[in-house]
């Protein structure tokens, strides 16, 4: 630090320290804090208690529509009840029909059949005597309630909970997404070491530059651009189908259309074109540096092509090989734009699209946040794994 | 432009267990050509630095012209650093460069413009002013640093082995225009080199330095003819060396025994009886014997290389290397045996220690 | 001996090379695919099912009464107020993007010691963290701690957090071939450390500023995952794509496809043509 006042200066220093501070600060850690915070601290919703208050305040109505009958009885009863209608309860009683689970609920169902038959003032006893019965039900459900409000409220704050109550689902997704992601990075890697090779290994300089421009110019368009491309091809109606349908293996004329669409095997397809440059350049980048010779020496020794990628080439693209693996494992499981636009109506989703569901469908942030942080969690130890497996250190990573 | 002392009280350096330079006095007076010389790692870089102001010393203080310079940065301090790399800024044409110094001062441009047109009049590069550095020769590059250096009137002149990418013509000429320019000039030059005959065709006085410790300090002549110990003793020029035990001691000289008899040289570190003791002859003062030589051996020579004015002998007495100047006067060099001399006077016997070349 | 050796080597350069072409053919049919479609009349973005050549997706077609007739880009004004918002979330990402990964660039280069180790993780962490979670905590910090809602604002700072990682290694890599000495001269002749940094280090940087610049407004413009995330009620080109084609797809898309292609050869040859003007 002395040193770099005494290069730069107290002010430019100081200028670098307040920025990269405020960068590291209000760009990487505060934000990452408050998601942190947020994954951690439980927000009750729609919680048994609320169901509690809303089943004392049904029972509640009820019994005040009872008391509105047992008036009408009374009058009735009072004014001698001969030949009067009796006041139907049952349109009344509007709550009698539905089930609600969860509350202590007296067998009262009214019969409009029988309370014909049934004298007015041993209906009012009837209706009385409920009328208690409930009106306890209502003291116990209010205390029940009340009971599992102060739970929730205890409940809420610094709690494990937005993970233990995520579904066995989510957990079933997450899980898989990770699998998945893995998958494409295999893949990915499949698809671009040869070509990494051939740029790397190009006989002239002029080819290697001619390759890598033609690498680099898919780029040149949006990712979701090149989404779309694909999206076109893998249509019912796109060219696949198309060209099997003239190859006679398929018949669209006769809905024989494959859905290529909304399917895991697409969604790999197109995530390893979209994040492929992420793959080939590092690769690219450490065998640039491997000498040819070596591999001249190899073929000389009479070393077949399979023995010297696997001994010469490979060993030696490691560090690029773990770069790679990183970048493209990372988009691959937090990607948000190749599952959501190539497989709509993929079941089940990727973990991305229930992250982006709590956040902008149910507005369950915290949850969403508990969930974005999962992802982080596993990525951070993909890349110690990566590193530990491949041997790397953080400064060849990131370049 | 006044060239100014610099005194070096105690001047140490430490990184962690790694001693670069132990404490050291030195004072180099005002206007004078001082060379530090010594192998690369010993030092004398550390002390250049510290001096210019890049490196804070761990113990000591650094004074020009008898101020404190210690705390001071580098921009501070009346100093000028040319680089081994000469550090020219490569996207200014050769005037900004040189003026480079003034507009850091805040001096008008036209006033810059014409300062910088006097120094590289000086450096005899008028008419390059708007050319960039990497259209100049090394030589050029080279004229263009040190006007630069100049424009800002330094009290003092630090020099990083600036002719080290040079070749050896040009290094030559280069000598000679730095001589000129610093008796032109009046500044204080310090002139790092691990070149011998650098230091000694330049400087008024050298340093030679060893393993972060400065060995001897004298004129030239006194550093080649009178070295204070045997690592100055073969690190400046050829030497030949006779290991043995002294055997006596008396009147200023000392005597050893070697396999090849008792020789005699000078005894520069009051050597006592029995000590470890190394004897050194220069090769110009070894001759084939002659009558004046009270000091003789013989050798088979094994080659003789012609150097122009003189031919290298190189000669083999038992495990004894020899290497003897002969002035080149036309006739062959001699073959097989032959019976070398020397004057006692000429040699040096010093107490065994470090040599320059393992 | 040789020619044993030699034929299998032969063959797997035949099949390597069959595999570039088929590769290249991989790369670049969707691309051809989707430009063909921007000049289909047909409403539904194909190549093959071809109903005439119209370029009606680019102008739009109205007719004498200002009715219109076909929807193209002049009609789709969420996709030009898209543009306007992406090109002012880039100029912003730049602005903030470059200057820190500049200043961090050097205090990584110029501190040496311990910390440096710890530091360059912290700061390169943005590019490995998913863009998923880049979005959302920037979301969640700037309502939370100030109650800024999502918008413009907070897709700006959550891409310019990982753009300006990107911007911090290209300077570093620039930084690294500094002859250090070059400041230190400057130093030497009396420049203050600010007037050193201005005229030596500065000018030197150029050329890596600007293309720290364009990286960060490619960048900027690409991403969908940050800012999907980060930009809430608002929206930008890319995320305005991205809801057109969940919600129904229309040729317009692939016309801005084209347009992209076009500006992308146009300033590649610009750009090959300054490389070459300046080795000439």
């Amino acid at each position: 630090m002395g040193e770099m006042i005494r290069f730069y200066g107290r002010f430019l220093t100081g200028l670098i320290l307040a920025l990269v501070a405020f960068w590291f600060c209000a760009l990487i850690l505060m934000p990452q804090i408050s998601m942190i915070q947020r994954a951690f601290h439980y927000e009750a919703r729609d919680g048994a208690a609320a169901q509690a208050v809303l089943e004392a305040n049904r029972l509640q109505q009820r019994v005040a529509t009872m008391e509105f009958d047992i008036r009408a009885l009374e009058r009735e009863v009072a004014a001698g009840g001969a030949g009067a209608a009796p006041a139907a309860p049952s349109p009344s009683n509007p709550f009698a029909g539905l089930p609600s689970p969860g509350a202590p609920r007296p067998g009262f169902a009214p019969s409009p059949g029988g309370a014909a038959a049934e004298a007015p003032e041993a209906r009012l006893e009837r209706l009385k005597t409920e009328r208690e019965g409930l009106t306890a039900s209502i003291a116990g459900a209010r205390a029940e309630a009340q009971r599992l409000r102060a739970e929730e409220v205890a409940a809420q704050g610094w709690s494990l909970r937005n993970f233990t109550l995520m579904s066995p689902l989510h957990w079933r997704i997450f899980g898989l997404t990770l699998v998945y992601a893995l998958c494409v990075t295999v893949l990915s890697f499949l698809v671009c070491y040869p070509i990494a090779y051939a740029a790397a290994q190009a006989k002239t300089p002029r080819r290697t530059a001619l390759l890598l421009l033609a690498l680099t110019i898919p780029y040149a368009l949006n990712e979701l651009l090149r989404i779309f491309a694909w999206t076109m091809i893998l249509a019912n109606q796109g060219l696949l189908n198309q060209t099997l349908d003239a190859l006679g293996i398929i018949d669209l004329s006769q809905g024989g259309a494959v859905r290529w669409l909304a399917s895991n095997g697409s969604v790999f397809l197109v995530m390893v074109y979209t994040y492929m440059l992420f793959m080939v350049f590092p690769i690219y980048g450490s065998l640039e540096t491997l000498d040819r010779n070596q591999i001249e020496a190899a073929k000389d020794l009479g070393a077949s092509s399979w023995r010297i990628h696997w001994r010469v080439a490979l060993p030696h693209a490691r560090p690029g090989v773990a770069v790679g693996a990183i970048m493209t494992f990372m988009l691959a499981v937090g990607s948000l734009s190749v599952p959501q636009l190539v497989g709509p109506g993929l079941h089940p989703d990727w973990f991305s699209q229930i992250v982006n569901r709590n956040f902008f469908e149910s507005n369950n942030w915290n949850v969403g946040s508990a969930q974005a942080l999962l992802l982080l969690v596993s990525c951070t130890i993909f890349i110690f794994l990566v590193m530990r497996i491949f041997r790397v250190g953080i400064r060849e990573i990131a370049r | 432009m006044q060239g100014q002392e610099v005194a070096l009280e105690r001047l140490g350096m430490r990184f962690g267990e790694f001693t670069a330079v132990e404490p050291t006095d030195l004072t180099i007076k005002a206007g004078e050509f001082f060379s530090i010389l010594g192998p690369s790692g010993c030092g004398k870089t550390t002390i250049l630095r510290m001096v210019s102001g890049f490196q804070r010393p761990s113990e000591g203080r650094v004074l020009i012209g008898g101020q404190d310079m210690t705390a001071l940065p580098p921009n501070k301090r009346p100093t000028a650093l040319i680089f081994q790399t000469l550090a020219l800024f490569p996207l200014m044409t050769i005037w900004e460069n040189v003026a480079f110094g003034l507009e850091a001062q805040g001096v008008p441009k036209a006033q810059r413009r014409k300062r910088a047109e006097e120094l590289l009049d000086l450096v005899a590069l008028g008419g390059q002013e708007e050319k960039r550095p990497a259209q100049l020769s090394g030589g050029q590059r080279q004229r263009v640093a040190v006007a630069r250096a100049l424009a800002v009137e330094p009290a003092v002149l630090l020099l990083d082995e600036p002719l080290s990418a040079l070749d050896l013509k040009l290094r030559q000429h280069m000598r000679a225009e730095l001589k000129t320019i610093q008796r032109r000039t009046g500044v204080t030059f310090i002139y790092i080199t691990h070149d011998q005959g650098e230091a000694l065709a330049m400087s008024d006085r050298v340093a030679v330095m060893r393993a972060g410790r400065v060995e001897q300090v004298g004129p030239t002549e006194e550093i080649y003819n009178r070295p204070a110990t045997s690592f100055a003793a073969t690190f400046v020029g050829e030497n030949n060396l006779f290991r043995g035990k002294t055997t006596r001691a008396e009147g200023g000289l000392a005597e050893i025994s070697t396999p090849f008899g008792l020789l005699r040289g000078e005894n520069a570190d009051s050597l006592a009886l029995g000590e470890e003791a190394m004897l050194f002859i220069r090769p110009e003062r070894l001759a084939p014997a002659r009558p004046e030589h009270d000091l003789r051996l013989k050798a088979q020579v094994e080659r003789a290389d012609l150097e122009g004015p003189f031919f290298n002998l190189f000669l083999r007495a038992g495990d004894q290397r020899i290497l003897l100047q002969l002035p080149n006067e036309g006739a062959t060099p001699p073959e097989g045996e032959m019976e070398l001399g020397f004057s006692s006077r000429d040699a040096r016997v010093l107490r065994a220690g470090a040599l320059a070349h393992g | 001996m040789s020619a044993q050796t030699k034929a299998p080597a032969d063959w797997s350069g035949v099949i390597l090379k069959a595999y570039v072409a088929l590769f290249l053919g991989f790369m670049f049919l969707p691309i051809l695919l989707m430009a063909g479609a921007a000049f289909n009349a047909n409403p539904t973005p194909s190549a093959l099912d071809w109903r005439g050549f119209t370029t009606d997706w680019f102008t739009g077609r109205t007719d004498e009464a200002g009715r219109v007739l076909v929807r193209g880009l002049p009609q789709e004004t969420r996709f030009l107020q898209g543009l306007k918002h992406s090109i002012l979330i880039a100029l912003g990402v730049i602005a903030i993007s470059v200057p820190l990964g500049l200043a961090g660039a050097l205090l990584l280069t110029r501190l040496g010691g311990r910390a440096t180790g710890p530091l360059y993780t912290a700061l390169v962490s943005p590019l490995l963290t998913p863009g998923i979670v880049l979005g959302v905590s920037t979301m969640i910090f700037w309502r939370d701690a100030f109650g800024v809602q999502a918008g413009l604002f907070t897709a700006m700072l959550a891409q310019s957090c990982f753009i300006a990682s990107y911007c911090m290694l290209m300077f570093m890599a620039r930084l690294q071939r500094q002859d250090r000495s070059l400041e230190e001269a400057a130093l030497d002749l009396g420049a203050s450390g600010f007037f050193a940094f201005r005229r030596v280090t500065l000018p030197y940087l150029a050329p890596t500023i600007v293309a720290a610049s364009a990286i960060a407004f490619l960048q900027s413009n690409e991403n969908y995952n940050t800012t999907f995330f980060a930009i809430g009620s608002s929206w930008t080109l890319v995320t305005e794509i991205g809801a057109r084609m969940r919600f129904g797809v229309s040729p317009t898309i692939n016309a801005i496809g084209v347009i992209f292609i076009l500006l992308t050869v146009v300033f590649a040859a610009l750009w090959a043509f300054s490389l070459r003007k300046k080795t000439a």
